[in-house]
């Protein structure tokens, strides 16, 4: 038997410290589904997706209860609409944001990613109406996400695209007025975007993938943080009683959160390969992001503060992020050999308690965000800015976050959401996991319109050319 | 096994030397050692032996030796190994936990219904400290039974006694504490 301080460490993770499966995300593909006709597009879509994700739900609580773990969403990621939807128009296109709505509710789950396109080189006509159609096909649908990839380090960046998005974010903030643009959120872009990432907005069943497979997201920000307290508060005990060899270097903090993440991606791994297997579906990956939620305990801030960054956004911030994300990468790769997906630390501020915080006092600026993602996963996530931004300076934002992912092989990403009639300084709130945060200020509003103006392409870096 | 297996148990106050003071005298009446559990509860070493004797009519004298070099603060019994049937090993290995504040009779009324479900105990330690009791126990459970009624029944077992009461499968620990991610295993 295993011994049972182990045992009684494996039930703290889940008892106390907020460790959940955050997402159990089924790939699928839908490109079956193909017609010139779109009532046979829809039908053969709805029949797809509820075909095949028909027992998720109760096969995910079927685990949960074999493990005694959690599973906070069950989730579908379908294959990329504008490949699948090709040939149809702006119009029809809202109707599959619709039908996939409403076979996501009839199968019960809460998001279904995938009306999305890559545009990272060019724009076919689909794709075009895509972008064109998101303001209504999000702001009418509850459960419907989109990803756009407008960028990777192969192709480098279509600014057409970015600044087409700019305006885009624009126009859904204006189409979701109702609800002070929370639409935005349900809209990802991406550079370098994943084939197999099971968070959400983001997640898509990419190119290279198996017909159906079962793709998991881990979380547990609460069990590294207080992994760093329990070693921290036992060294200065030891140092109390004086102990000369009780002092902490930051290689023992970061020996401590590789050794977490190796148990959450475990976690992670096991659930995965249970659940595909009595979906009969192939496992795909985990991916071992520190997913943050609103809730006290449960903060990548959190975390930065445990290691001694008392406010987040501090000079000192960006290198304790890309420790963090360095060691939660080394503790899960030794874990699995299945990891995929974004696998990083997330930083969304709305969602992070401890992050909204420092972003309404201040210390955690646009600027400093942006220097943050460039260490981690996975960018400027679920971040409130004036409702007036133009779309210029919104796609000059994501720009600059599409250079940091293009120029370091890494995946990077946008999450913005321009709040309708609201200022920086005000607040927004989102509820639930969506949390609440202070709109951040945008400097120099329209100081970079002629340069995104240029349009065209970025060109690809020097080292992408690898052959 | 054969005529001459038997099982000995010691139980005495822990100290130094107890181990070498058994198998020493064990030695020196050429028993053979089949198998051997030894743990230590609460300050209080206690072990139980599988072993072949060379003599036999041996037992006896072997019990008093053992007896007189343990000293009198040590029980020591020594009985003929009888084969007992299995018992069943059906189903899936959990690990019951249960933790809160002491409660006298929450062990007989969690034991019960595990038997009452089928299932079998084939390993259980309970702790209390500062009248905080902790119980770990892992057993079979077999694989026709309702298990989300059953960790209810258990949840709220325990929460009558003011216990939080965990059914989980055993092999989330074995994920999370071993190295190897073993993904095709006997470890059921």
């Amino acid at each position: 038997m295993i011994r049972n301080d182990a045992i009684f460490d494996t039930i703290r993770m889940f008892q106390e410290e907020n460790l959940d499966v955050r997402t159990v995300t089924l790939g699928l593909n839908l490109e079956d589904c193909s017609s010139p006709v779109l009532a046979q597009l829809l039908d053969k879509i709805e029949a797809k997706v509820v075909g095949t994700a028909g027992n998720l739900v109760s096969a995910a609580r079927q685990v949960e209860r074999t493990f005694g773990i959690p599973i906070t969403n069950k989730r579908i990621a379908v294959s990329p609409i504008a490949a699948v939807a090709a040939g149809h128009g702006v119009d029809a296109l809202v109707q599959v944001a619709r039908r996939l709505d409403r076979a996501a509710a009839t199968v019960g789950v809460d998001l279904i990613g995938g009306f999305s396109a890559t545009v990272q080189k060019g724009m076919t006509p689909t794709a075009s109406a895509l972008i064109t159609s998101l303001p209504e096909a999000l702001s009418s649908t509850g459960r419907v996400c989109s990803a756009l990839g407008v960028a990777s380090s192969r192709t480098g960046i279509n600014m057409d695209a970015v600044l087409r998005t700019g305006h885009t974010i624009r126009a859904i903030s204006e189409a979701d007025r109702a609800n002070a643009g929370f639409a935005c959120a349900k809209l990802v872009v991406f550079a370098n975007m994943p084939d197999d990432n099971p968070f959400m907005a983001g997640a898509t069943h990419g190119q290279g993938e198996p017909d159906a497979v079962l793709n998991i997201g881990v979380s547990g920000p609460g069990v590294v943080k207080r992994a760093l307290q329990r070693l921290i508060e036992g060294a200065e005990a030891l140092s109390a009683g004086g102990d000369p060899e009780s002092q902490l270097t930051l290689a023992d903090l970061a020996e401590e959160i590789k050794v977490t993440a190796f148990r959450i991606t475990r976690v992670g791994e096991l659930i995965g390969r249970e659940l595909a297997q009595r979906l009969a579906i192939p496992f795909g990956i985990v991916d071992l992001s520190l997913a943050p939620t609103p809730q006290i305990g449960d903060s990548i801030g959190e975390i930065l503060e445990t290691m001694g960054i008392s406010q987040v956004g501090a000079p000192g911030s960006t290198a304790a992020v890309a420790m963090l994300n360095d060691a939660v990468k080394k503790g899960g790769a030794f874990a699995s050999s299945s990891v995929g997906g974004m696998s990083g630390a997330f930083i969304p501020v709305m969602e992070d308690a401890s992050l909204a915080r420092a972003a309404a006092e201040g210390s955690l600026t646009l600027d400093k965000l942006e220097a943050m993602t460039s260490v981690c996963s996975v960018g400027l996530d679920m971040v409130a800015i004036p409702g007036d931004t133009p779309g210029e300076t919104i796609a000059a934002i994501m720009a600059d976050e599409m250079a940091i992912g293009v120029m370091n092989h890494k995946t990077t990403a946008t999450r913005l959401i321009p709040v309708p009639d609201r200022q920086a300084g005000e607040m927004v709130s989102f509820g639930g996991l969506f949390g609440e945060s202070v709109i951040l200020p945008v400097h120099d509003v329209g100081a970079s319109d002629r340069f995104v103006r240029f349009a065209g392409r970025i060109p690809a870096p020097l080292h992408s050319l690898k052959n | 096994m054969n005529d001459q297996t038997h099982i000995l148990t010691v139980l005495t106050p822990d100290h130094r030397g107890i181990i070498a003071a058994i198998t020493r005298v064990l030695g020196a009446h050429d028993a053979h050692l089949l198998e051997l559990s030894q743990t230590v509860v609460r300050d209080y070493f206690t072990i139980i032996v599988v072993l072949t004797l060379a003599q036999p009519d041996g037992a006896a004298v072997l019990n008093s030796e053992l007896a007189a070099r343990l000293g009198p603060d040590a029980t020591v019994t020594l009985v003929p190994y009888r084969d007992a049937p299995a018992a069943p090993t059906h189903g899936e290995r959990y690990i019951l936990t249960a933790t809160g504040s002491d409660s006298p009779g929450i062990l007989p009324t969690l034991s019960e219904m595990v038997a009452n479900r089928g299932g079998n105990f084939t390993d259980l330690s309970t702790r209390v400290v500062d009248g905080e009791i902790s119980i770990i126990a892992e057993i079979q459970v077999p694989g026709d039974i309702r298990l989300d009624q059953f960790q209810i029944d258990l949840q709220h077992a325990g929460s009558e006694a003011g216990l939080r009461v965990r059914l989980q499968h055993n092999r989330l620990f074995v994920a999370t504490n071993e190295v190897a991610f073993r993904r095709i295993s006997n470890d059921s």
